[in-house]
């Protein structure tokens, strides 16, 4: 694997290397390099200038947001062996690093989302098959036999037409798509959220990785453990490399599927070809403008409009409110297409919290990371909120957060996502003895959050009347 | 700054007119002000940790993080940190050598962030946990990267180490503004062109010339064992001050200590193998010349730094002149006088051959590890041996050969291996190469051996140092220097007789398997638990060692024509009187053969009655088995016997008994027949064997 100095200097600046740097660092996300790296350019440096004339670089960087400090900039360039060691341990199993410098980027990453387009891409087996055309498969983990004959009939139709298959590499529809045409002679593109390191010597993947047919990649650290927020995040890449994308089966109003289905509907980066069965998030995407399709289905050649500015239209208007959650991961490319929900926007509470979730939440421009490190915090929390999730059971979230929540009042607050679940069950823990907290313990607890992102969030929980404010100070108590 | 460095080199030597060296200060520029990569080729003595300690003082200074220091010495160590303690720098290590109490001390002060530097030993590299636990934890603010002994990098280098293939892909990996100092005492020309080549153009040498001037070299050639035992007994009676004598194998280091203690002269053994406290007690012992000499092997390691050693001799050859210019180096340090003795054996050339042959795994052992990988998901070591029929050590050298592989065949999570995607095949080409460099290097140390020239300077043209001349002191530029030593044909008649008694211990297992899961799955029929003191057997004795040039040609002789002499009898006497045993067992038994039933029956008997004793055949042959010789790995040797013996509950005794069998190899032999013994009653369980044919013993 060679890596040049720039690539160095942009892994330098954007990815952990290990576990034990998560929490620790806060490596830039894309919405941070995008503007960080056109500045570099107009300014006719290069990211290996950081290297060797940092100083020189850096005097001369003002952030204009104050997110990107010179001396967060410094930290992780500081990190150089701990790359080394990181490289040495994944360029000898076969992993591989892009940048978007490189002739095999995903061309349909750049011109989709331009800056915002992962700096840096992991990869284990055929590079050559990142600008293939490819039909995208998408849906649940857990599926039935007509699901799986479903969606291994769909990825031998790709196959036969010419096309490789995008999907996640998760259990289920990912899975059965990728092995399916695999097994029929096809080639396939897995986008990981997690674990590439190890999926490189995953004994199903194994046989196509060393006979070229399939390529592995991911926009997180190859060692990255799984979590929602990056499996949803990674979600967007296989619309947004495919021409179309089955819908296997979608859940409705909650889970992955249905988040990133909509989202496409809404940016319209892949034609979304749902399937038509007897199942809530399915019909519900139908309606929505989704193309429906059955067993009888048998030309992804033709064509599909992907336009779909009606639907936006609609969904803007039917936004829905519990997905907080979602928006928060998707901001990335929230703030891709529409460059001017960044502005700061003067929040209106009270009219209509599904807009100003857009709005207040592009506040955090490193969503993915902010999520990840939460839920890294949080992991036991999370892991009952999505069982519970799964179950069903999403309508009493003091039942599954188990005893520390003390009959937290919080049915109100699950229209707004998980993570502001946690976020207030953990103020609610440290108040519970009277004590206040104030802006700054928060912004302490949580230095992966923006200041701008933890004060939405308080002022919504003192909306909800879950908590009170005390006078002018950021100091916050129980009711 | 070169007067900051200046004063700090002065607090830490405590000398207040103390001045750099030629080139400390310059390497000390390069790294910290222009943060270089360097490489320093210096003598030892020259002062490389200076180098680092002060420019990790100036870095430190600077709001840099931390330096690591990659290094194998770890006997250095300690003299290390009390120079830079005198800095101020709080420097810890982490290295196998550390009790499981020091280690975690060092480990939490490293976590804790109070350290300014960590000496770690290259093969911690390959510790998982380490890694992950703690090296990961502090890499993120790495200041300084240092890596001693960087000759082991280049494959050219005379010490080729796998983890030194990491290593240096490592430091390919690392950006350029992390400066690096790799350090080396011995490379020639080619070593350095290849370190440039794996590191980089832009790597910064500085050389200085390695001629060491105190050390008045000398060859002897004495080629069987008890001429050089009856030599070394005697010269070390002459030869003043304290020092070191080599030898290839563990085995032959405890023969020559033995011999010296024997003959009153106050050497100890030092190998790999003796646990570290006492290795640490040893090496002490040597520093404070309270013992005339350590007889070591090539574990007793680099910068070992005793100034006044005056006496390196080798009792067997290395493998190469640059290995023996270092281990030789060890003398005349800080003094103005030393020899170095180099001793040619004829066993020399079949222990070399067997380490050229033996450096790589077989094509044929890799690929049915990787076979077997490749049809699990995930397999532990221990699980490995259940399905491979490779012995342990094998399948330990395949993985590590193959971890430090890139690309690899292999990939490590956890405990478990798993097969990657990436199609391998043995790096043939590679290998022969290497090898063919080994035999290259070991016709030049024979040739160095028999040269007429001056020897210092044979060594220094090894090196590439041009700037030697002839030493005027070595045993060709000034023969009345040689040493003489007038050896009594009794001595060597005494060595002879000692060298034919030299007794192998049989240390019992403990265990029936290397988990409870496995022992259970070896012995089905015999149904032994994970572990049973009261079935263990006591430890032994093995008379020989198989065709070791004494008894044990007869063992294979009376293999080969079905009958033992009774020659043996009276050694195996001998043997068991020297047991020094509380209670003299009442009876023996044996290990019946269904091969050759009556070979080692008989000669049971015959020893029975020499020792005026009772023997029982009540071990029997209940289930022929494949011969044991055919498993290679515990976990087959132990699930091939069970079920194999029976035992007559009528014929055994109350109280101790000798169990005899013609060789021992992996003991479970041994073991499982005594554990069948123990549970017909039988007292303590004492094994005696004719030979052992164990590599290991």
């Amino acid at each position: 694997m060679l890596i040049n100095d720039n690539l160095q200097a942009t892994l330098l600046l954007c990815c952990f290397f290990n576990k034990n740097e998560v929490g620790k660092f806060k490596p830039l996300t894309p919405t941070e390099y995008g503007p960080f790296s056109r500045w570099l350019l107009e300014n006719k440096f290069t990211p290996a200038d950081l290297l060797q004339r940092k100083k020189e670089v850096l005097e001369l960087w003002l952030d204009p947001k104050c997110k990107v400090s010179s001396e967060r900039i410094d930290s992780l360039l500081s990190r150089g062996a701990s790359m080394g060691f990181a490289l040495e341990k994944w360029s000898k199993v076969g992993v591989w690093v892009i940048s978007r410098a490189d002739a095999d980027y995903p061309r349909l990453l750049k011109t989709k989302l331009k800056d915002l387009a992962p700096p840096v891409l992991f990869g284990v087996g055929n590079k050559a098959l990142l600008n293939s055309q490819a039909i995208g498969f998408v849906g649940s983990r857990s599926i039935d036999i007509d699901d799986e004959n479903f969606t291994e009939a769909k990825a031998q139709l790709a196959v036969k037409q010419d096309y490789i298959v995008v999907s996640g590499g998760a259990k289920g529809v990912d899975q059965v798509s990728m092995l399916s045409a695999l097994k029929a002679g096809g080639d396939c593109l897995g986008v990981l959220a997690d674990s590439l390191f190890r999926s490189s010597a995953s004994k199903a993947y194994r046989e196509y990785l060393a006979n070229q047919q399939l390529v592995l990649i991911s926009p997180f650290y190859p060692e990255a453990g799984f979590n929602t927020g990056n499996a949803m995040a990674r979600n967007k890449y296989i619309y947004i490399l495919s021409k179309a994308v089955v819908v296997v089966k979608s859940d409705f109003n909650k889970g992955g599927t249905w988040a990133g289905a909509k989202e496409n509907l809404k940016k319209a980066w892949s034609a979304p070809l749902i399937r038509n069965i007897e199942y809530a998030g399915n019909q519900e995407l139908i309606k929505l403008g989704g193309y429906a399709i059955d067993d009888a289905f048998d030309d992804f050649k033709r064509e599909f409009e992907t336009g779909s500015d009606v639907q936006q239209g609609g969904l803007n208007v039917n936004k829905v409110k519990s997905d907080i959650q979602i928006d928060l991961f998707s901001i990335d490319s929230d703030s891709a297409g529409e460059p001017s929900s960044k502005e700061p926007s003067k929040p209106e509470i009270s009219k209509n919290y599904a807009k100003k979730d857009e709005s207040d939440f592009s506040g955090i421009p490193d969503a993915v990371t902010t999520a990840e490190q939460l839920i890294a915090k949080l992991t036991i929390a999370e892991t009952n909120v999505v069982n519970a999730e799964q179950q069903g059971n999403s309508e009493n979230l003091v039942s599954s957060t188990g005893k520390g929540s003390e009959g937290i009042e919080v049915i109100g607050l699950q229209k707004y996502g998980s993570l502001l679940n946690l976020f207030y069950q953990n103020i609610v823990s440290h108040c519970k003895d009277n004590t206040p907290i104030s802006l700054g313990d928060l912004e302490h607890k949580y230095p992966e959050l923006s200041k701008q992102g933890i004060t939405k969030w308080l002022g919504i929980l003192v909306e909800e009347a879950l908590i009170v404010r005390k006078g002018k100070k950021h100091l916050y108590h129980l009711p | 700054m070169k007067q900051l460095a200046l004063d700090y080199l002065r607090e830490m030597t405590g000398n207040a007119n103390a001045i750099f060296h030629s080139d400390q200060w310059e390497s000390i520029e390069e790294l910290v002000v222009q943060k270089d990569k360097v490489l320093v080729v210096q003598k030892t003595g020259w002062g490389k940790s200076a180098v680092y300690f002060i420019s990790t003082k100036i870095l430190r200074k600077q709001g840099s993080g931390l330096s690591i220091i990659i290094s194998p010495l770890i006997s250095l160590m300690r003299n290390q940190i009390e120079s830079a303690a005198k800095l101020g720098l709080q420097v810890v290590t982490i290295n196998s050598s550390l009790t499981p109490q020091e280690r975690s001390v060092n480990e939490s002060k490293l976590l804790s962030g109070q350290v300014d530097a960590v000496i770690i030993s290259p093969e911690q590299l390959a510790n998982d946990k380490f890694v992950e636990n703690v090296l990961q934890n502090i890499l993120s603010q790495v200041g300084l990267f240092v890596v001693d002994e960087a000759h082991c990098i280049s494959d050219w280098g005379h010490d080729f180490r796998p983890d030194y293939r990491r290593i240096v892909r490592i430091l390919q990996y690392m950006p350029s503004n992390i400066p690096v100092l790799a350090t080396t005492a011995t490379a020639n020309n080619r070593v350095v062109d290849d370190i440039k080549l794996q590191l980089g153009g832009q790597l910064k040498i500085r050389r200085g010339p390695l001629l060491r001037e105190a050390l008045q070299l000398q060859n002897l050639v004495l080629p069987n064992k008890a001429q050089r035992l009856a030599w070394l007994s005697q010269a070390l009676l002459s030869i003043e001050g304290t020092g070191i004598i080599y030898a290839k194998t563990t085995k032959d280091c405890e023969t020559v200590a033995q011999w010296l203690q024997l003959k009153g002269i106050d050497a100890r053994a030092y190998y790999g193998g003796v646990n570290s406290d006492e290795r640490k007690q040893l090496e002490d012992d040597l520093i404070h010349n309270r013992l005339k000499a350590l007889v070591a092997t090539s574990a007793l390691g680099m910068g070992f730094d005793k100034p006044d050693i005056s006496f390196v001799i080798h009792y067997q050859a290395p493998g190469n002149v640059i290995e023996y210019y270092q281990q030789v180096g060890r003398a005349g340090r800080g003094i103005q006088k030393a020899v170095g003795m180099l001793m040619f054996g004829n066993e020399d050339e079949r222990i070399q051959r067997f380490f050229i042959e033996n450096a790589f795994p077989s094509e044929d052992d890799v690929n049915e590890l990787l076979n077997i990988l490749g049809n699990h998901e995930g397999l532990k070591e221990a699980e490995i041996e259940k399905y491979a029929n490779l012995s342990n050590g094998n399948i330990k050298k395949i993985l590590k050969f193959l971890s430090v592989e890139s690309p690899t065949p292999i990939l490590k999570d956890g405990l478990k291996y798993y097969r990657t995607a990436i199609d391998y095949e043995l790096p043939h080409e590679h290998i022969e190469r290497l090898s063919s460099i080994k035999v290259k290097e070991w016709n030049t140390l024979k040739d160095y051996h028999a040269t007429g020239s001056c020897l210092m300077r044979f060594l220094a043209i090894e090196l590439d140092d041009e700037s030697s001349e002839s030493c005027g002191k070595c045993e060709n530029c000034a023969p009345e220097n040689k040493l003489n030593i007038l050896v009594e044909r009794g001595l060597i008649l005494e060595a002879a007789e000692f060298l034919k008694h030299l007794y192998i211990k049989i240390n019992p297992r403990k265990l029936f398997g290397s988990s409870g899961d496995l022992a259970r799955e070896a012995f089905p029929t015999y149904n032994f638990g994970y572990k049973d003191k009261n079935l263990q057997a006591e430890p032994g004795l093995a008379l020989s060692k198989w065709r070791d040039g004494a008894w044990g040609e007869l063992v294979a002789e009376g293999k080969k024509n079905n009958h033992f002499r009774d020659d043996l009898l009276e050694p195996m006497v001998q043997m068991i009187r020297s047991m020094s045993l509380e209670i003299q067992p009442k009876w023996i038994t044996y290990v019946p053969s269904p091969r050759h039933p009556m070979l080692i029956k008989n000669f049971a008997h015959k020893l029975a009655a020499k020792l005026k004793i009772h023997c029982s055949d009540c071990v029997f042959v209940a289930n022929e088995k494949p011969q044991q010789k055919m498993m290679s790995n515990s976990f087959h040797q132990s699930h091939n016997l069970d079920g194999a013996f029976g035992i007559q509950s009528d014929q055994v005794y109350d109280g101790s008994v000798f169990l005899l069998d013609d060789a021992v190899d992996s003991k479970w032999t041994f073991t499982v027949i005594a554990a069948l013994l123990r549970k017909n009653g039988a007292g303590s369980v004492i094994p005696i064997a004719l030979t052992s044919t164990s590599n290991n013993g």
